[in-house]
């Protein structure tokens, strides 16, 4: 599977694509990790589950596309970054959040320090939170997970893809009203 | 004054990576010239970031839970391997299911609609239907008990979510079909297909419509579970008689493999 297969699955379904990637590499993954990393099986486990997300990441925003390896081969060499970082710092990841602190790219660092933006995205989230399910849900498939619109129809069961639009551009217009509400108080 | 739904667009296609050189350099013009289009970027651009952060960690949790079922799958083959040792009388049983795996091998030649193919085409299929019926927020899983169910749900631990439906429809006495049709999904999930098809069938009788796919989809990839393909076929055909849309097309290409 090449990264444009790759990301046609995790953008269509991401759970099962996901799950489905995360099984073909495992086995291959730990022979390849014991047999160079003195660590424990957990230890490896957890390193592999963060590496998986981490290309999944990349996958999706499109930041792969230049990249000539296979995604079995790239996500081997997040894995091994990772775990160099892990053995030199001798510490666990403690949360998913710390996965970003490994492999910053260029330009995310400067967002991630800056206080305001932080501020922001708290309110964002506290929008997000005010919303109903099925409009937190279009806009994460929408923004995050780059459902396309045709995708998000089948998985939340719309009629037609202008239904999905016009739905997504009112859970657009509560998040602001949200965002605005937030900002007066 | 608001942004014109071209504007939106460009947005949305810079921040979902899909524009093209030529839509790139008019993103870029008008983010240089235009404080309102800057400014809705940036909001979009933060949503992105928000997002990501809480699906990271929704992506974490599902592999951890994964890992977990695979650890208990090994725990159940290896008890299967010690009890095996630890019974003479068992190796007789052994020859006797070689034999068994032979005679299953040759009839898997001779006849491909074979149960194993059903099962292939069962785990191919099935994934849990997403949740649409409760948001769960991060940390408020205890809250009540419908963020509670779906807080487990959301973590595959599909036990809990089956005690904790049963628990709620007794004690509100209500007929809550959508939370029902979950609890048959998690029957699904835990592999206890018999049960799940009795809680199908009552929900078709129950004249649900608001989900009458999603019962047929699950409830014929259910009955490929229990080898049971006409069963499966019927309700795939109900799928395609509807008119709502809701797999319509996978269960048209389901039918045509069934149908081979």
């Amino acid at each position: 599977m090449d990264f444009q297969e790759l990301k046609t699955a995790f953008t269509t379904n991401h759970q099962k694509s996901l799950g489905e990637f995360y099984d073909s590499q495992r086995s291959n993954f730990l022979s390849w990790a014991r047999s160079r990393f003195d660590a424990d099986v957990d230890t490896l486990l957890d390193v592999y589950q963060d590496a998986i997300i981490v290309l999944y990441n990349r996958v999706i925003e499109g930041r792969v596309d230049d990249i000539a390896s296979s995604p079995n081969a790239y996500l081997f060499g997040i894995a091994r970054n990772l775990l160099l970082k892990r053995t030199i710092q001798m510490k666990r990841t403690t949360s998913t959040e710390n996965i970003l602190e490994f492999i910053p790219d260029k330009g995310e660092t400067d967002l991630y320090d800056n206080f305001e933006k932080e501020h922001k995205k708290v309110i964002i989230s506290e929008g997000l939170n005010k919303l109903d399910a099925s409009c937190r849900k279009i806009l994460e498939l929408f923004y995050f997970r780059r459902y396309k619109l045709d995708a998000i129809r089948e998985h939340l069961n719309y009629e037609n893809t202008d239904v999905v639009k016009s739905r997504k551009y009112q859970c657009m217009k509560k998040l602001k009203s949200f965002i605005e509400e937030s900002k007066v108080k | 004054m608001d942004l014109q739904p071209h504007e939106i667009n460009l947005i949305d296609g810079y921040v979902r990576g899909e524009l093209n050189a030529s839509d790139r350099k008019t993103f870029n013009t008008l983010l240089d010239e235009n404080p309102i289009f800057r400014k809705e970027y940036e909001e979009k651009h933060l949503l992105q970031q928000s997002m990501r952060l809480t699906g990271n960690t929704e992506s974490k949790t599902f592999l951890q839970n994964r890992e977990a079922k695979f650890a208990q799958e090994k725990e159940t083959k290896i008890h299967h391997i010690k009890e095996r040792q630890g019974s003479p009388i068992l190796k007789w049983v052994s020859l006797a299911a070689s034999l068994l795996i032979i005679a299953g091998a040759v009839s898997l030649f001779m006849n491909p609609s074979s149960n194993s193919d059903y099962t292939q085409i069962y785990a191919d299929n099935f994934s849990a239907y997403p949740n649409d019926y409760a948001h769960v927020l991060r940390g408020e899983s205890k809250q009540n008990d419908i963020t509670a169910i779906f807080s487990d749900y959301s973590n595959a631990d599909y036990k809990n979510v089956v005690d904790k439906i049963n628990a709620r429809l007794e004690s509100t006495g209500n007929a809550d079909n959508k939370l029902v049709f979950y609890k048959a999904i998690s029957l699904m999930g835990l592999e206890e297909h018999t049960e799940a098809a009795k809680v199908f069938n009552s929900l078709k009788k129950s004249g649900f419509n608001e989900y009458e796919n999603q019962i047929a989809w699950y409830s014929a990839l259910n009955y490929l579970a229990l080898q049971k393909p006409e069963k499966a076929k019927e309700d795939l055909l109900r799928i395609l008689s509807s008119e709502t849309g809701f797999r319509k097309n996978s269960a048209k290409e389901l039918l045509n493999t069934l149908e081979k």
